[in-house]
């Protein structure tokens, strides 16, 4: 999966449109992905900070040792869905559908982006998980996001009697 | 998604090789969802309205523990009013600030819906809004909208609606009363869902209406109410005399007021302005502020409701040159909206 998410990124950036800056972007596992200098600037701030403070973008290889493959690889092309349309609407139907297809790779999206300061995308994020939970009760967010419930019986009695508190 | 064994095998492999990684990145990997990381969890959190804040608290313990703006809402009572200070100017008047009669501190919210509004009833947990040619309920708890349509302009600034019950009930009917001169009234009917306002002008009322205190309709204030009778009338108050308006036979009635026993009692107000008042100046970030409290419905230490006040409070040492800000205040029945 990573190394055909990688060929498409490539073909992109550095086949179709040579003249453009790229740098590197290596997950934990070593795959490297040469993204766009403008597009990866434009979501991630620690990025375009790296870049200022190495005073350019020659050779650049970022390492994002907390990010495997897969997920570098999905944040390439929600990011690249997000570069391409002026309003979040695609994007954000993107996120709703990763969301419901793959659970768990959204969390690590979330993740990532969150630690390569993808401001923007990251908030965006949170507000479609946030509209996902309006309305669900407390059970219902468990199962949806698989959590278990860790609570000491003392705990439970605290929440039952703020839900007590609160709404009966 | 715990038994998915590549992903466990991924963080074990990071976790057995701490030298290859510095520490903080086997951490920022989250691996489930109660592990959320700081800066999702505040997002999330901070997005969601305080019912469903309140459900999120419960989810597991990382959940709970996680700091909000809203984590003392549970150590609220809800036994006395609850007070939103309201499009304060913070965060382009989004975030809004809800208080206790008796805890010393504040639950931040972000309400965009009330961002240039002017609330002007409250009434079980709803408020009852305007902004330009709007006309609104809003569930601050849940953030619930419910449109109404806009009463026709009238050049007056003697205004007051009140509505008899929370808006999702079919029995709900709102009433305005608009002072057009001393001796002109025009009482308002709707409901949610109506093209129009019913609307009937009382002209030479006496004795004349000097000002529009407080608004009120008659399922408070008579124990046997029916509901033919709420719907039907509605009363308002104009210093020591009260009016009473019928809807069946269209007539407005009037009788005096024993001052000393319809007046709200003041010690809940004095209590509630001494603990937050320093609050109220420094979060409008002004030495003084003019408050203008809009009218509640609930029984408070046996009196039914307040009306609408305004009150000017300075920080210690203010002259007389430092300017005044208005601030905005909407008193809140702590009642939550029952889950669907």
């Amino acid at each position: 999966m990573s190394t055909e998410s990688k060929e498409i990124l490539v073909g992109e950036s550095s086949q179709a449109k040579p003249e453009k800056k790229t740098i590197v972007l290596m997950a934990s596992d070593g795959d490297e992905f040469v993204v766009d200098v403008d597009d990866i600037t434009n979501q991630s701030e620690m990025i375009r900070n790296l870049i200022s403070d190495m005073g350019g973008t020659d050779g650049l290889q970022v390492p994002l040792l907390n990010v495997t493959a897969p997920v570098l690889a999905k944040l390439l092309e929600l990011f690249n869905v997000s570069n391409k349309n002026d309003d979040d609407e695609e994007v954000t139907q993107k996120v709703k559908e990763l969301m419901e297809a793959e659970l768990n790779m959204m969390i690590d999206v979330l993740g990532a982006a969150n630690y390569i300061e993808a401001t923007s995308f990251f908030d965006l994020s949170c507000k479609v998980l946030a509209d996902k939970f309006k309305g669900m009760s407390v059970e219902e967010v468990r199962e949806f996001l698989n959590i278990e419930c860790d609570f000491t019986e003392e705990e439970l009695q605290q929440i039952h009697a703020e839900n007590a508190w609160a709404f009966d | 998604m715990a038994t998915n064994s590549d992903d466990a095998a991924a963080v074990e492999d990071e976790e057995e090789a701490p030298r290859a990684v510095p520490p903080s990145t086997t951490k920022s990997r989250a691996t489930s969802w109660s592990d959320l990381l700081d800066g999702p969890l505040g997002k999330i959190s901070a997005r969601l309205p305080l019912i469903d804040y309140l459900s999120f608290r419960g989810v597991c313990k990382n959940w709970r523990l996680f700091p909000s703006g809203c984590s003392h809402i549970a150590e609220f009572s809800k036994k006395h009013p609850w007070m939103l200070l309201y499009d304060v100017g913070v965060d382009g008047g989004n975030t809004c600030y809800l208080y206790d009669r008796l805890h010393p501190k504040c639950c931040e919210m972000s309400l965009p819906h009330l961002r240039g509004a002017t609330c002007m009833e409250s009434k079980a947990g709803w408020l009852l809004a305007t902004r330009e040619r709007e006309l609104f309920f809003f569930n601050p708890f849940s953030t619930q909208v419910i449109d109404l349509v806009m009463y026709p302009d009238r050049k007056s600034s003697h205004q007051l609606f009140t509505f008899t019950s929370p808006p999702t009930s079919p029995d709900c009917v709102v009433f305005g009363v608009h002072r057009l001169g001393a001796s002109v009234v025009e009482i308002g009917r709707c409901s949610v869902g109506d093209d129009e306002w019913e609307r009937v002008l009382v002209e030479d009322v006496r004795p004349p209406i000097e000002t529009l205190d407080g608004i009120d309709h008659r399922g408070q204030s008579i124990a046997s109410s029916n509901r033919r009778e709420i719907n039907h009338s509605v009363d308002f108050v104009s210093s020591d005399l009260a009016y009473s308006f019928s809807f069946e036979d269209y007539l407005l009635r009037h009788r005096h007021l024993n001052p000393a026993r319809e007046r709200p009692e003041p010690t809940f107000l004095d209590k509630f302005v001494n603990l937050h008042r320093e609050d109220w100046l420094r979060r409008s970030g002004q030495k003084r502020i003019s408050v203008s409290f809009c009218s509640l419905q609930m029984m408070v230490d046996d009196v039914v409701g307040l009306f609408p006040f305004v009150r000017e409070y300075a920080a210690d040492g203010t002259t007389t040159t430092d300017a005044t800000k208005s601030v905005k205040a909407a008193w809140l029945e702590p009642r939550f909206p029952s889950r669907s």
